[in-house]
Order: C-alpha cells, then structure tokens, then sequence
C-alpha cells in the first residue's frame, strides 16, 4: 500500500513538538504527520522517546512545546477523554477484575456523547470481539488469558471505541517469537479492515519494516528519518539509521577521500554515485550492507579476503572476511556453503550495498566498487 | 512514608497462610515443635483470662469470694446476663458502638481511598506541601487534643451527639497514607487506559481503583473498626448522656454505679466482646489477597 | 505555530488548574476533617498556652505563666515521668514477645489460622475491658495469681495498690493486649520477605539465629520503622487503663499525661495549664518520632 499523502487527510499532525523534565530535553522539536488510514511506526532504541510521543499524543504527558492536532482540532488542552484516540499498551492494562466483555465494553459504557444503549453496547462489543477471535472467551477474566488472548482483549478494546486514532505502545514485546509473527499479521488484518489511522511504537525493526506504512526513526530524542520501510533500508539517512536498520548489523569504516574523488577500499576503488563528486581530503564513513554482499566465485567480484568466522542461519550463511590492511566486511553465503574459516572467497557487491556517509554520519551517496588492476 | 511500606507488608500478611506455603522456609523439626510449645503458651496467656470472666458471669455474686476459686460455676447462674439486659441500656450501647464504628470506618474508608488517589495518581499544584502536612499530623497525639477537640464541638453543638463521636476520627490522616500505598501498587497504564477509555477520574476510582484495592481496604477497614470499637477517652467527653454512650464507656460505668459488682461487670464485658469477634471472625476470611497478574506481564 | 505563545500559556494553565481542582476535590471531605478537628485544636492549643480561664469567664493573656506553672508543676513532672516509664517498659515487651510469636506463627506448617484468631482476641478488647480483666486476675483475695501465690506459700500481693508495682502491672496488662496487633504486624512483615535469600543463607551455612539477626531484622526495616513510631505515638497517650484501674493512685504512682490532662479540664477547670501540657505532649511525640525517624532512616 502506498504512503498517504501526508498533506491530504491528515488524522494526525504535530507541529514542532518537543518535550522536556525541567531542563532536561528528551525530545528536540520535530513535525510529523499521520494521514488518514496510515500505519506509522515510531522505531527506536528504549528510551529514544518514542513512547513519550505517544503519550503525548493521548494526553497521558504534557507538550512542553509546539502543538498537536487530532482529526483537525488542537488537542494540547484536551483531556484523554475528548481526544477520540485509543491506546494499547504493552503491559495490555486489561482490568483485572472484569471479564473480557467487560473489558472491551468499557469504552461504549463510558461513552456520554451519546449515551449507548445497553443492546447497541453489546452488539458493539460482540463485534469487536469477533475482529480478534475473542467471542468464546467473554466471560472469563484476564487472568485465565493467555498472552495473546489477553493482547487481542486489549486490541479489541482498542477497536470498539471507533477512535480516529490508535497508538499501540510496543503491543506485541511481551508475547513470544512465534505469536508475535501471528500477531502481527493478525493486526495488519485489522488494520486493513478498518482503515485508521494507526501510531505504532516498537524497539524491533522487523515489527516497523514488515508493517509500517512509514516508519519514523528515533535515536536520543531526535528523530533520525521518516521514510517508507524501502527507503530506510536503501537510503538511510545517517550511520544511526543505516546500523539499527538490517540485520547482520552495518559494519562501518572511517576512510579519506583521495584527490580524484574516489576511496580507496581494501583492494577496490569506491566511486559515488552522486552528481558532485567527492571532496577531495574528507573524511568520510563508508558502511557495506552485509546481505548485499555476497561471497562468489565470479571473476567481477571486487573484494577478496581470508574467512575468519561463519555464522550459520539455516536460510543462509554469513561470513567474516578479512580484506587486509585493517579492513573487513561481513558477506553472505549460500547456506550450504562449502567456505570455511581460513579460506580465501571473493565478495561481489550488490547495488544499494554500498553506503557513503559524511564526517558527522549523515549519508551523502551510494557507492559502487571496482576492482583495482594490480 | 511510615504507613506506606508497613500497610504494604499486611496486605500481604493477610494472605499469611498462603504466603507461607509459597516461600515455605525450611524449618527443622525441633524448631517446628518449639514454636508449636511457644504458640500454645501465648495462646494461653491469651485465652486464659477470658475463660475467668466466663466463669465469672455465670456465678452469683456472693459466690464469687469462694476460695479456693472454681472454675467452672455451680449452678451456673444467669441473673447477671438478666441484669445486663433489663436494668442497663446494654443493648443500646451496643447498636451505638456498632453504628459510630462502622459510620467512622465507612466515611474513613471512603475519604481515605479518595485522598489516597488523588496523593498517589494526580499531579497537581501543592502536592508535596499536602503530602508533608498530613504526614506531620500522624504524628499529633489525639489524646493531647481532647481538651481544643471539646471546645470544637462544642461550639459546633454537637455535644452529646453521634455527630461529636464520628466527626472528630475523620481528621486521622493515618489511613490516607495506607490506602495511598495500595493504589501505588496499582500498575499506572490501568487509570491511563481508562482515561484514554473516556472514564472521568471519579469514574477511574470508582471502576477501577476501588474493587482492585478491595483487600487492602478490608484490612484498613477492620483496623479503624477495631480502633473505634475500642475508643474511650473521646466518647467518654463528648457523650454523657447514657443512652448515647458507646460500650466501652458503658461498661466501665457498670463498675462505679455498682462498685464491684463483678459478675455483672463480667457479663457485660463477655456480651460486648461478641460483636468485634464476630466482626473479626467475619473479615479475617474476606482477607484474600486479590492479585493484579491479569493486569501485567507475566 | 497556529497559536501565539501567549495562548499557550494561558489555555496550559487552565488545564492545569482544572486537574489541581479535580485533586482537591478528591482530597476535600479530608481537609475539611483535617482542618476543623486538627489544625484548629492544635491552633487553640497553642493561644491557650498563653492564655487563662475561658470555660466561664473570658479568656485573659497571660504570658507564659501557663508554662512557667506546668515546668514548676511536681505532678507534671511525675505524670511525664510515669508516661516515659511506661512507655519504655511496655514498648520492648510487647515488640519482643511478638516478634517470637510471630517468628514460631512463621514456622509451623498448619494450624496458624485459629492461633491467630485466638492471639488477636485481646486486641479487640477496649482498653478498660482489659483493665477490668485484670482486676480480677490479679486481685489480692480471690484472683487466680494470687492464688497461685498464696500455694506456694507467698504471701498474697497487691499488684495494684503498691507504688512500685502499679505502673509495671498496667503496662504488663497493655502488653497483654496489644501482643496480638504486634504479632499480626511482624508476622505480616515476615511472610513477605523473600524466600530464595533463606535458601541462600542456609546454603552458605549460616545458622538460625545468625539468619535472624543478619537478614530477618534488616529487612523487616521498614515493618520496626512503623510499628516503633506508631507504639511511641499510641503509647504515650496511656490512658484508658489507668482511668478504669488506679485512677492514678496509688500516690500519684499511676499518673500519665494525658490523666493530668483530663483532670485539668474536667476537675480543676484549667485549661491553660491543661493546653499547655498538652501542646508539650504534641512536642514530645514530634520530637520523638523525628529522632527515631532519624535513627531508623536508610543508611544505604
């Protein structure tokens, strides 16, 4: 699905917001903008300060700075109550002493504006439920759940309010790997079907890559890059986004431009692939993206190196190459690989494998490498 | 401070059998055995005076003096219980203390479980100047206050009133500080949730943090019911008309309008012991720990 | 920005001032309690220490004459007296047979829910039921110790119509009591403490008592902070016992506090010189619960 236009049906909008305790800032001002029905997800490492966003949003935190806007109505001012947004939390915050229906049903009995019927909460409540599978279990309690029952209890909370906003605040870190996966398929089936604008905050980048209709990157209270998953992966904009983004994680080296625009890297010659050529004499930071590396027999391969080390992964292999004179990369290899430690392979890049960044780590071009001729 | 951290541990003590089956300490054989020799002594010590005025009240009077003493009376005599009844207001005295104990514990755990909501959850300006003066006051001894306390009501025109019994413990600020560590214990997302939910904060301690902090509250409940039951300097100024009179007071007046006469004495003080027993019998099985797992993690 | 900074401020204000009403709201019926049956008595207590009459005729200033009289006053000083010796006698009884009750509650398999019934009884008793109890336990012709007594030959013993057993008989009686509540209290704070460090401690080889005083006491901080305040504050006001026992006597032995207290509202009509012992009560305790705080605090 395409990003929404972010300028069009905007759900959500904050302009320059920025937060801080006294006189410590834990989030610089910033702009986002959720469209209507997008999925957006804020990624970071913990404490980055994308749950504090998130509740600022829900009014759970106060804006120290800038405003923000819900369904088109300024909402600094408003009480969580009149904000028309829901939230799931990590923990789910189910009410431990009501039964599921209860649970889901508690946002309709809240509701003043209009007062629902009693008939009209129950249908409502019913089907919800039945979005997230949840109609044989209504009368137990939240403590007889499982995990992932007691997520889809929180999400269906979530739902049954009809908000024109969710925020999920890690919803799924708590379940484990394999119903995490159906969970988040399972969310996106949800999502799919009703079409809300949805903030979602996660530590895990597969959780922001596999759902998110843009991600928003955010490293110590700064926001990193807003992008589409693809974006992110092929063009991050700094080291931050480039190491946090793709696993085996980027390995990253300091090199200097040499007068003819190009680096010097191990054995090959890096050339950008930007419309200026590299300054002369800077110092720049090149990173190479361990699964567009791929070991080869091939004679256009432009590394060549010493395996140190092999990792198998079952769908594929990586490996550590030395390519001398301090350098080494991580490549890919066939799963079944023959290579071992102490061979010799020759790595081929892919496009997109190759990262340029400046000296304070922004990203100034792709790159492609050659062989030197000895 | 003081109240939060202990009230914490008898939340939890009134699960104490459970509890002890949980982290079941290790315990030798003969140190089982002495405890058990330890306990019984204690239990005795305990019961042992009891058993004395049960035997008491069941004698005539004149028979009291006997020597050596019996235990068990011959023919067991019921004037006094009679006496008791038709010639003392003890019945009234009873519905009295009931009514201004469980009023007191009632309002108390009502004020307290709010007061204790708004110190635990809300922000607000002079939060912490609250919190310290109510701390401070714990430590104001109300004996010391009794004599301003009279002239209070007084002025009021509540002397000799109910009003002048159950006002005055309301202003015990002990309660605040306990019924405030049970709703920190309460997980924040919960009340967040239930404000994002549409809930207005009254909704939230209504909904929400009342029936989750139910067991504590059942604790802090017999507590002041205990302490109010048993109060006597207070009622004993406020009230002096008899009919109002609670029965601590009424009792120890049995003694000096009917100097020594101790089987009736006895019967009062045995007839007065079976409501807080029962009460108590009552609570101590409603003291389960409620958990909020359903609620967390794991 | 679509709306000037001093919107800002004055639209955030006004949210924060609706939250700070709906706190007080909540904290209201208490204030009010608080402040009609708190502050203003403490309030009054204060001006009357400086002030004379006021029951019939009106109130005259007076200096610290009030003060001065309390000082010089022999019973004061008896009454205070009484009071600390009192406290300092029932005090560390009490803490110490609950402790082991609560310690042997903590170590038997089955059977605790009627002995805990059985230990709390007394501690539902009103003060002067305790003290009529007694009366009869301990009386010189046909109580039970007595009794015991005169069988093993003793002569009978007046426990109290003598000036030196008095005091030490009623705090023994308030100690009979109030075992029960302390028991609770330490035996709560003792079934939450955390079982694997026992496990731990006994792996390393450490004895009962050595368990006991290295890591039960220290960790039930908390538990003593509370109860050794909270005794200090109830303590001190003795009162109800002593009322319904001694009246005080014999020869002032029995005196407390707040029976001097009482006596000067209720039989010689003085209130400055009652306010005034009683605003040195007020002091006594703050000072005390500030110093055991003190002493109790976190050193970590």
């Amino acid at each position: 699905m395409s990003a929404v236009s972010p300028r069009a049906d905007v759900a959500v909008s904050l302009i320059q917001v920025a937060k801080s305790y006294g006189d410590v800032e834990v989030l610089q001002p910033f702009d986002l903008q959720v469209g209507e029905g997008e999925f957006v997800v804020l990624l970071g490492p913990s404490g980055c300060g994308k749950s504090t966003i998130m509740k600022m949003i829900a009014g759970l935190e106060e804006v120290s700075h800038g405003e923000i806007h819900v369904a088109g109505e300024l909402v600094n001012y408003v009480r969580p109550r009149d904000r028309d947004v829901s939230m799931v939390f990590q923990n789910y915050a189910l009410y431990p002493h009501m039964t599921v229906r209860d649970n889901i049903a508690f946002p309709l009995t809240m509701s003043r504006r209009p007062r629902l019927k009693r008939d009209v909460i129950g249908a409502r409540t019913l089907e919800a439920a039945d979005i997230v599978d949840l109609a044989p279990y209504l009368d137990r309690k939240p403590a007889q759940l499982s995990g992932g029952q007691r997520q889809r209890v929180a999400l269906a909370r979530a739902i049954v309010r009809q908000p024109a906003v969710f925020l999920m605040d890690e919803p799924l870190s708590n379940l484990d790997a394999l119903l995490r996966a159906d969970m988040r398929t399972s969310l996106l089936e949800v999502h799919a079907r009703i079409k809300k604008a949805t903030l979602y905050v996660t530590h895990d980048q597969i959780e922001a890559m596999t759902m998110a209709d843009r991600v928003v990157v955010l490293n110590a209270g700064r926001i990193q890059q807003i992008g589409r998953p693809r974006d992110l992966y092929t063009a991050p904009a700094n080291t931050f986004v480039a190491q946090f983004i793709g696993s085996p994680r980027m390995p990253l080296h300091d090199l200097e431009v040499r007068d003819d625009g190009t680096l010097s890297f191990a054995d090959a010659t890096l050339t950008g692939d930007a419309d200026v050529p590299l300054a002369p004499g800077a110092s720049v930071t090149v990173g190479l993206r361990p699964s567009a590396l791929r070991a080869t027999s091939s004679a256009s391969a432009c590394f060549a190196g010493k395996v140190t080390r092999r990792d198998y992964l079952g769908s594929d292999s990586y490996l550590d190459v030395d390519l001398g004179a301090g350098l080494s990369v991580m490549v890919r290899a066939e799963a079944d690989s023959a290579v071992r430690p102490g061979d010799t392979v020759r790595v081929a890049a892919d496009p997109g494998a190759i990262h340029v960044f400046d000296d304070v780590g922004a990203r100034v071009c792709g790159a492609s490498a050659r062989r030197q001729k000895r | 401070m003081t109240a939060m951290s202990t009230t914490e541990h008898k939340t939890r003590g009134a699960d104490a059998s459970k509890g002890r089956a949980r982290s079941g300490l290790p315990r030798s054989r003969p140190a089982i055995s002495l405890s058990y020799v330890i306990l019984f002594i204690g239990v005795a010590i305990a019961l042992v005076p009891f058993l004395y005025v049960v035997s008491t009240s069941l004698k005539e009077s004149t028979s009291l003096f006997s020597y050596p003493p019996d235990w068990i009376p011959s023919p067991i005599f019921w004037g006094n219980f009679e006496s008791l009844f038709a010639d003392h207001p003890f019945v009234l005295w009873t519905i009295n203390t009931l009514f201004v104990a469980g009023a007191v514990t009632a309002l108390k755990l009502w004020f307290d479980s709010m007061a204790g909501y708004a110190l635990a959850k809300m922000e607000f300006a002079g939060r912490r100047g609250v919190a310290l003066l109510l701390l401070l006051s714990v430590a104001i001894p109300i004996s010391a206050l009794i004599i301003p306390m009279f002239f209070v009501v007084r002025y009021l025109g509540l002397l000799n009133t109910y009003w002048a019994l159950i006002l005055p413990p309301l202003a015990n600020p002990l309660g605040i500080f306990m019924a405030r560590s049970f709703i920190v214990g309460i997980p924040d997302d919960l009340e967040a949730s239930a404000r994002l939910d549409g809930a207005s904060e009254f909704t939230i301690y209504r909904k929400i943090v009342l029936p989750l902090i139910r067991p504590g509250l059942v604790v802090l409940g017999m507590f002041t019911f205990m302490l109010q039951y048993t109060s006597f300097i207070w009622p004993l100024i406020a009230v002096s008309d008899s009919d109002r009179q609670v029965l601590a007071v009424g009792i120890s007046g049995l003694q000096s309008a009917f100097l020594q006469d101790w089987g009736l004495l006895s019967a009062g003080m045995l007839v007065a012991a079976v409501p807080i027993t029962v009460v108590f019998l009552l609570v101590q099985k409603a003291f389960v720990f409620n958990d909020l797992s359903g609620a967390l993690k794991e | 920005m679509t709306l000037s900074p001093e919107e800002h401020r004055r639209l955030a204000k006004r949210y924060r001032r609706r939250t700070t009403l709906t706190a007080y709201a909540f904290l209201g019926p208490n204030l009010v309690a608080f402040a009609v049956f708190l502050l203003i008595p403490v309030v009054w207590l204060l001006v009357s220490t400086f002030r004379t009459g006021g029951v019939l005729g009106p109130a005259e200033f007076v200096g610290l004459d009030n003060w001065r009289d309390t000082f010089s006053d022999p019973l004061a000083r008896t009454s205070i007296r009484n009071t600390v010796v009192y406290s300092a006698m029932a005090i560390p009884t009490v803490f110490i047979i609950a402790m082991i009750l609560a310690l042997a509650l903590n170590a038997i398999p089955r059977g605790g829910a009627p002995i805990r019934v059985a230990l709390y009884l007394p501690t539902l008793q009103p003060a002067v039921v305790a003290a009529f109890i007694f009366t009869f336990v301990l009386h010189p012709d046909f109580g039970v110790i007595n009794y015991a007594v005169r069988w093993l030959g003793g002569d009978p013993i007046n426990f109290l119509g003598d000036t030196t057993l008095a005091l030490p008989t009623i705090a023994g009686i308030e100690v009979w009591r109030g075992t029960g509540f302390w028991t609770m209290m330490f035996l709560a704070g003792l079934t939450a403490l955390p079982g694997e460090l026992y496990h731990a401690a006994e792996l390393d080889g450490a004895g009962a008592i050595r368990r006991f005083i290295r890591l039960t006491l220290p960790l039930l901080r908390p538990t003593f902070y509370f109860a050794v305040i909270f005794a200090t504050i109830v303590n001190l006001q003795l009162f109800d016992s002593v009322f319904a026992l001694t009246d005080g006597g014999p020869v002032n032995s029995t005196v407390s506090v707040s029976l001097y207290i009482y006596r000067s509202l209720f039989l010689f009509g003085d209130i400055g010189f009652g306010a005034t012992l009683s605003f040195l009560l007020v002091i006594t305790v703050l000072l005390l619960t500030g110093l055991q705080t003190y002493l109790l605090r976190d050193r970590k």
